[in-house]
């Protein structure tokens, strides 16, 4: 028998219930370090600043198609996607790890995944008022917005996101059974940052690091992302890139359910689940 | 809770347990081979406290691990409110409530109130269930006060209180607590062993210790770990029964004026009884013990021989086996 007061005869409402107490936890712990509210709203502007000063010291006003400013802070918007899926969805568990709750965690019946979702989701709200503030900042600095497609432009910020935890769903099961989370994501950030295409034209890598880019979902969302909230392209132009985002996010999620399920059955084996 | 056990059946059982662990000592080093957990078999009523009593490195930690499901076992079974450990680990967790030793294992930066929140969504609780579960926990482990504090403020009595609000947030039937008050302060380790004997018989408790008097004070049975073995198992009587012939009877005497050969021959005229000293304290006072069965016989005989001799006595306490004589005596070796 399974009492009234409990969602667990329910799987959904109850990974959902998970997830939002999670973001709302991951939310107030971060709040809990004041220069957290710094140092995440000021590292994009400065990223920003940065990229703009190099494009402005080559004398380029348009990338991509798109005024610099614009092209930018859609990458800016990437790059703190990306930043997210490697440090608090993938991260997810090495936090817990850290904080030493990796094994009051792993001897809850909660789903993993609804925890990871959780992470990201917070880490998605903490972001927000700083994608308003890049924007502020692009639109200051020359970006100019032209949707032409509401449906195109959100499902491109929908793409985005989903690409960010698809990948977050990935490299948790990978950090876990490293445990070398850390380094690993040290790492293999600087070659995404360029690779995403956040910075520069995908059209402008050298064709043999491509296909890294192409099985990255969060490229594919940020090729339809940007058309449709700069240049006001719509569904017609925009639906192959999202299909394929959605597609290869897809992807993602599925190899990362079944990693984490694996990773985990593996750290269990070899005493590594609750070790901090 | 929902439970798979049907109604005589153990709340825990574990049959041959095992666990290798592979270490290497450095990068690349060949790996090496540690047996934390050779076998062991155990089983655990419905409703009683049961008790793990062991050393560190015992292999006790380990075992509870196994059975809490963070940890696959390299051969043998157990079975935890009448699920399989492996094969039904979710249902396991579900019906266990844990805390596990130490200092870890709650969010620093939330209050009380927000960790025990978070804990029961993870449990699949609903909102409302949660609310009042968390203000009644809140109460029993007398934390309502301080329950809007960040738990990093937390004195390691009250976050051991914490856990054990966080284990039974979900009113789980069985309870596993590893080192429950290791750590604490005399008066702290009190508290919570006040709130441990309180869980029975509502609830089934497996709890690890190397404290022999939290473990005599709590558990109606107990299993004596030792090398990743139980040496021995039983009530905290029938244990210390094992080794019954421990008891000692210390007879403190007044000036000898040199009759201390003579008491010593009578002393050891006594029948079964085993006969130590003369051992002289600071003033010069000299005292002997006197291991024995009957405590009754060795004493009259004690007392008879010493007014024989003339020597006055000054004082006499009897000493009842510890577990700690128990564990002396089916380990070989003594606690520490």
């Amino acid at each position: 028998m399974i009492p009234s007061e409990s969602l667990q005869g329910n799987e959904v409402a109850w990974a959902l219930s998970v997830t939002l107490a999670t973001g709302r936890a991951f939310l107030t712990r971060m709040s809990a370090y004041l220069i957290q509210f710094v140092r995440w709203p000021l590292g994009p502007l400065l990223i920003f600043a940065v990229w703009r000063v190099m494009y402005g010291a080559s004398g380029r006003t348009v990338v991509g198609g798109a005024s610099l400013s614009g092209f930018l802070v859609t990458g800016i918007f990437g790059s703190v996607l990306l930043s997210s899926s490697i440090w608090t969805s993938g991260y997810a568990i090495e936090w817990e790890r850290d904080e030493g709750t990796s094994g009051s965690l792993f001897l809850s019946p909660a789903s993993r995944a609804a925890v990871i979702a959780g992470y990201g989701l917070g880490s998605f709200v903490w972001f927000l008022p700083c994608f308003i503030m890049v924007t502020l900042l692009g639109v200051a600095t020359g970006a100019t917005l032209n949707i032409g497609s509401m449906a195109a432009a959100a499902l491109g910020a929908l793409a985005m996101v989903t690409a960010s935890l698809s990948m977050g769903f990935t490299l948790a099961g990978l950090f876990i059974l490293s445990r070398r989370g850390n380094l690993i994501a040290n790492v293999m950030q600087p070659p995404l940052l360029l690779l995403g295409g956040f910075a520069v034209p995908i059209a402008r890598l050298p064709l043999s690091v491509r296909w890294i880019s192409n099985g990255l979902p969060i490229t594919h969302a940020l090729e339809a992302f940007r058309p449709a909230v700069l240049t006001g392209a719509g569904l017609a132009t925009t639906g192959r890139e999202l299909a394929l985002s959605f597609g290869v996010s897809a992807a993602y999620v599925v190899a990362g359910l079944l990693a984490l399920r694996r990773v985990e059955h593996v750290a269990r084996r070899l005493g590594q689940l609750d070790l901090y | 809770m929902s439970e798979a056990l049907l109604p005589d059946e153990p709340a825990i059982e574990a049959h041959n347990l095992r666990r290798l662990y592979w270490r290497r000592s450095r990068p690349f080093a060949r790996r090496q081979e540690v047996e934390a957990v050779k076998d062991i078999s155990l089983t655990v009523r419905r409703g009683m406290i049961f008790g793990m009593l062991g050393p560190n490195g015992a292999g006790k930690t380990t075992t509870i691990k196994m059975l809490s499901t963070l940890l696959t076992p390299t051969a043998g079974t157990a079975r935890v409110a009448g699920y399989d450990v492996v094969r039904d680990d979710r249902a396991v967790r579900r019906s266990l409530g844990v805390v596990l030793g130490g200092d870890r294992g709650l969010y620093g930066k939330l209050s009380a109130r927000d960790n025990l929140i978070y804990f029961g969504h993870l449990y699949g609780m609903r909102s409302a269930a949660i609310r009042t579960a968390v203000a009644e926990k809140l109460e029993l482990v007398g934390l309502t006060e301080r329950a809007g504090d960040r738990v990093e403020g937390y004195s390691r009595g009250m976050k051991q209180r914490l856990h054990l609000a966080k284990a039974l947030l979900h009113d789980p039937p069985i309870l596993i607590l590893d080192e429950p008050t290791i750590g604490l302060d005399p008066a702290a380790a009190m508290d919570l062993r006040r709130e441990i004997a309180a869980l029975a018989p509502t609830h089934t408790v497996l709890l690890t210790t190397h404290d022999m008097t939290e473990a005599d004070a709590l558990c109606e049975q107990i299993a004596i770990v030792d090398r990743g073995l139980i040496v021995a198992q039983g009530t905290p009587e029938q244990l210390k029964a094992r080794v019954a012939a421990r008891r000692r009877v210390i007879v403190a005497v007044e000036a000898l004026n040199g009759r201390a050969p003579a008491v010593a021959s009578a002393f050891a005229a006594i029948p079964e009884v085993t006969v130590s000293g003369p051992e002289y304290d600071a003033d010069g006072a000299a005292q002997w013990s006197l291991m024995c069965v009957d405590t009754t016989q060795a004493l009259d005989a004690a007392l008879s021989a010493l007014r024989t001799q003339g020597v006055g006595v000054r004082t006499i306490r009897v000493i009842e086996p510890s577990l700690e004589d128990a564990f002396l005596a089916v380990a070989g070796r003594s606690f520490e």
